[in-house]
């Protein structure tokens, strides 16, 4: 039990400390891998990413720690951690990029796949226009271009 | 307008928002910029829908799957998902069924999801690569046909996950095998085929292997079943095998309550084979009072394999079986073997060595041994193919201990020596423990690079003198490893290396054989010794006949008559029995079977014979020396009957004493005997030397004169002797008996023994300065060094014996 009751402290790119047990520190790949090369200071300096970010991810790994703790009745927590990560993802975009580089730096995978599934579902079903207005992407082709590109695939964009 | 932030993610992050996207959604990002121009053909996984393989041209077809499977494949494929209509879908299953065998064959796929929309029931329309695949982690088909094959064994090493919905199969034999998954609680296999299970209840065979690792069986089909996981054990309702004749099953010490209800389902097994297993999670208990039904009407055949007879619950199944089972014709026990043993991923011990002969004798023995005692072996013959220096750096990194058999052909290896110095850097980091072994070696050529050793090696450093810096590091590592930690290969106790080896190679596999086998000139000096030995010893080691099964007739000592062979050897035929009989081969039926007696000694033997009945317990050895029977060997006991009992001499307890110094002991007892070559020996033998004293240099020297009439030598005894607060002797003899006959406290005799002794030495080893090297030291700097030497030989008591220390210190130090 002495393992799982070590706090750890990370550290935001602001300087703000958040104290979490290593269960929870050890749910980062990253910071796991640290802690098994030997890196036993307590507190561990995460600079790429902000105090609202690192809350936000140490939030979602401290509920699947809790989770994965409990023992019996698996279905129904399953059910609730699926409950827990919709609402959990349900951000507006610009949190939702930060949150996916941030899983990604820190390597917390399960986050980073309800990230990645979230825009997809975003972009699914959508015309490229609608795709593009969404996220703000700037369309660079000549039509010209986009013509051939399209050409190219034609099955894909027969409605 | 806000910050396009999803082209800025880096590419990787990009395919993996796409991998979440049906694959024709995918391809339509490529018209959102120049950016996304390519990005779908480094997706590392395809989704398609009939419907979109439905618009499919042929040409578009073709140009789609060769760009995409061809264009970036760097990566491995994640997943492939195909939602495939046979009818709509016209010719293209061909093209179809190619992309699949190239995704599992070449792109290591890892997650199949196949649904066959319009299956035809006779056409396997999955290749059959799919079931073979070293990649894949999950596996999910819906109504698939798999082809009809009576032997078709589904291989899926990595498989995690395995869903079959409306599986169509024609199998009669099902196997899965399922190798264990270190990292999954999620493991799981969902099995959704009715017609399977069909085969489950109705026919032949299904072998599950390898569920060690599993968690979670769900058998959803007609009638309804869950089995829960083999840790919660919530199992509710179990499903009742009416039909189900024969099963294959691992099972760990862990699970054996399951294998207790699994019995109960299944009331007409006729025969079940185990392969169990010791699992290091806590023992499960079986209820070993219940008795399932099957053993009570039907179970007649058990089989059970990898069962280690020296651990209880493995032996405790077994006896279950044999006590409950009313119809059981034949059980089978198939001990672990070596080869057989799953090892596991790492290597505990690493061994690093040179030659093939030492592969095919010593080292063959090191293994067994360790293997048999459950530590998992590396030597480099597993990875004997393509070998890699790095591998082997990885295979030390893993291991905790390394054992190093130093040979004389050891430095040949250029291999060897890197291995060598990559053990030292382990080792320097306190994450290796290395154990040196000398083969045939002295360990001081090895330390001083000298002999076949040393030529060797200096034969690599000329080859590898343009690499001044590997050389120093062999060096170094050859001189520090055998410096660490001195192992000899000197353990006689049974079970050592070294008892396996005599026993299996001089002995043949049998310690009966001993009072058979001849000294040969091809064994070493040490093993000849021990045959010749034979005949010595043969009267001390009784066999005590039990069973007769492993007692040699002719050569054991099982009769009150000896040797059999010595005591029958006038009569000139063998009595038509061969000499390596065992007793037992001639008991049959409870009577002897021997030819009927024509001597005296015949009469005699017949006669013995008939008072002992063979028993059920194992023949044992037990040595008998004056009448005194002891089990186990005890040198000092074969010692004095060996040499007669003699008197101690007197002065043995003024020689040794525990807590002396052992080296002064040692210098005591030749002086005592006196044999230190002082100058009086010398010239005695013939030896042209000066005979005077190197001490006084007025007196002639001999032991006599040397401790202590000598003058020098009685200032320095006086010295100690006054601490010690007893009477210096002048006279050898003398001196000898008053420390023979001391009556001192314990502490206080302890000191003047070692004070004595020391001052001897010290004196010896001044007398030898002054011979060889020419420096003279005054009888103040040499009591000195004494002082300095007794102090610190006091204080190395503190630890055990506090009080003794402190008052041998006190009584030292008093008049300081």
């Amino acid at each position: 039990m002495s393992e799982s009751n070590k706090k750890i402290s990370l550290i935001s790119s602001e300087g703000e400390a958040f104290e979490v047990s290593e269960a929870v520190a050890r749910e980062f790949e990253i910071v796991a891998h640290m802690l098994e090369d030997g890196c036993s200071g307590s507190s561990i300096p995460i600079t790429t990413v902000d105090s609202n970010i690192l809350g936000k991810v140490i939030e979602y790994c401290t509920k699947h720690v809790e989770v994965g703790n409990v023992e019996g009745n698996s279905e129904k927590a399953e059910k609730d951690l699926e409950e827990f990560d919709k609402r959990f993802i349900a951000v507006e975009m610009n949190t939702l990029f930060s949150l996916i580089l941030a899983a990604n730096y820190l390597n917390v995978k399960g986050l980073l796949n309800i990230g990645c599934q979230k825009v997809a579902d975003t972009i699914k079903d959508m015309k490229p226009e609608e795709v593009r207005s969404i996220f703000n992407i700037e369309n660079d082709y000549t039509p010209a271009e986009e013509e051939v590109v399209r050409k190219e695939n034609e099955w894909a964009f027969q409605p | 307008m806000g910050y396009d932030r999803i082209s800025a993610l880096p590419d990787c992050l990009r395919t993996q928002i796409l991998l979440w996207l049906p694959t024709r959604d995918s391809i339509k990002t490529s018209v959102l910029s120049t950016r996304w121009r390519n990005l779908w053909l480094d997706v590392p996984g395809l989704d398609l829908h009939s419907n979109d393989l439905d618009s499919f041209s042929k040409a578009a077809t073709n140009n789609f799957g060769n760009s995409f499977l061809k264009f970036n494949r760097q990566t491995r494929l994640q997943k492939f998902k195909i939602n495939y209509d046979n009818y709509k879908s016209f010719g293209n299953s061909s093209q179809i069924r190619e992309w699949l065998v190239t995704a599992v064959d070449h792109l290591g796929v890892q997650h199949l999801d196949f649904k066959d929309q319009n299956a035809t029931c006779y056409s396997c329309f999955l290749p059959v690569n799919i079931y073979q695949s070293k990649t894949l982690v999950s596996l999910k088909l819906q109504r698939v046909v798999v082809p009809k094959n009576p032997e078709f064994v589904f291989s899926l090493p990595c498989l995690k996950i395995m869903h079959l919905k409306k599986f169509v199969t024609t199998l009669k034999i099902f196997y899965l095998t399922f190798h264990p998954v270190r990292s999954g609680n999620d493991d799981s296999v969902e099995i959704d085929a009715p017609r399977l299970i069909k085969y489950m209840s109705f026919s032949d065979r299904i072998v599950v292997k390898n569920l060690n690792s599993l968690l979670k069986i769900d058998i959803d089909t007609d009638f309804n079943i869950k089995i829960g996981g083999f840790k919660s054990f919530i199992i509710i309702p179990f499903p009742k095998f009416y039909n189900l004749a024969h099963i294959q099953a691992a099972f760990s010490s862990s699970s054996l309550s399951l294998l207790s209800v699994f019995l109960e389902s299944c009331s007409n097994l006729k025969s079940l084979i185990l392969d169990f297993s010791v699992s290091t999670e806590p023992e499960q208990k079986m209820d070993l009072t219940k008795v399932p039904q099957c053993l009570i009407s039907t179970l007649e055949r058990v089989e059970i394999n990898k069962l280690n007879m020296w651990e209880g619950p493995g032996m405790k199944l077994a006896t279950y079986f044999i006590m409950n089972s009313a119809v059981l014709k034949k059980i089978k026990v198939v001990p672990m073997t070596v080869s057989g043993e799953e090892v596991p991923p790492q290597h505990q011990v690493f061994i690093n060595y040179r030659g093939d002969e030492l592969r095919k004798s010593f080292l063959g023995f090191v293994v067994k041994a360790m293997r048999e005692a459950k530590i998992n072996v590396f030597t480099d013959e597993v990875e004997v193919k393509g070998r890699d220096l790095q591998n082997l750096f990885r295979r030390i990194e893993e291991s905790r201990v390394a054992v190093v058999i130093l040979s004389e052909r050891y430095t040949e290896s250029s291999w060897c020596l890197d291995e060598l110095v990559k053990m030292k850097e382990q080792m320097d980091q306190d994450k290796l423990v290395v154990i040196p072994i000398f083969y045939r070696l002295g360990a001081t050529n090895c330390k001083r690079l000298v002999g076949t050793f040393g030529d060797n090696f200096r034969n690599l450093e000329r080859e590898y003198r343009s690499e001044p810096e590997r050389i120093k590091k062999w060096k170094e590592a050859l001189i520090s490893i055998p410096q660490k930690v001195g192992l000899t290969l000197a353990g006689h106790r049974p079970g050592s290396v070294w008892v396996q080896w005599f026993k299996e190679v001089i002995l043949k596999g049998s310690v009966h054989n001993f009072w058979t086998t001849k000294p040969k000139q091809s064994f070493f000096w040490f093993v000849n010794k021990l045959l010749k030995l034979k005949d010595t010893i043969f009267p001390l080691v009784k066999l005590r006949i039990q069973n007769g099964e492993s007692a040699l007739f002719w050569f054991d000592n099982w009769t009150p008559f000896g040797s059999l062979s010595d005591h029958l050897s006038n009569s000139p035929s063998r009595l038509g029995i061969p000499p390596h009989a065992t007793v037992s081969s001639l008991f049959r039926n409870g009577s002897w079977h021997l030819p009927p007696a024509r001597t005296e000694t015949q009469v005699q033997l017949q006669a013995y014979l008939m008072t002992i009945t063979l028993t059920e317990d194992q023949d044992y050895y037990e040595w008998e020396i004056n009448g005194q029977v002891s089990e186990r060997f005890k040198t000092g006991e074969l010692y004095a009957y060996l040499c007669a009992e003699r008197a101690d001499v007197q002065w043995s307890k003024a020689v040794w004493f525990s807590g002396g110094i052992p080296r002064h002991n040692f210098h005591t007892w030749l002086s005592v005997l006196d044999r230190i070559p002082t100058r009086d020996r010398l010239i005695s033998w013939g030896i042209n030397v000066d005979a005077n004293c190197l001490l006084c240099n007025s007196m002639p020297e001999s032991r006599n004169h040397l401790f202590f009439s000598c003058s020098f030598s009685f200032q320095l005894w006086s010295k100690v002797a006054s601490k010690l607060e007893i009477q210096p002797q002048r006279g050898w003899e003398d001196t000898l008996n008053q420390m023979t006959a001391l009556h001192l406290q314990k502490s206080h005799r302890l000191l003047v023994l070692t004070a004595w002794q020391a001052t001897a030495y010290w004196l010896w080893n001044e007398r030898n300065a002054r011979l060889h090297s020419n420096t003279f030291r005054s009888v103040d700097s040499i009591f000195k060094l004494l002082d300095r030497q007794l102090i610190n030989k006091v204080q190395s008591f503190r630890e055990l014996n506090p009080r003794r220390s402190s008052q041998m210190m006190q009584r030292w130090i008093r008049f300081a």
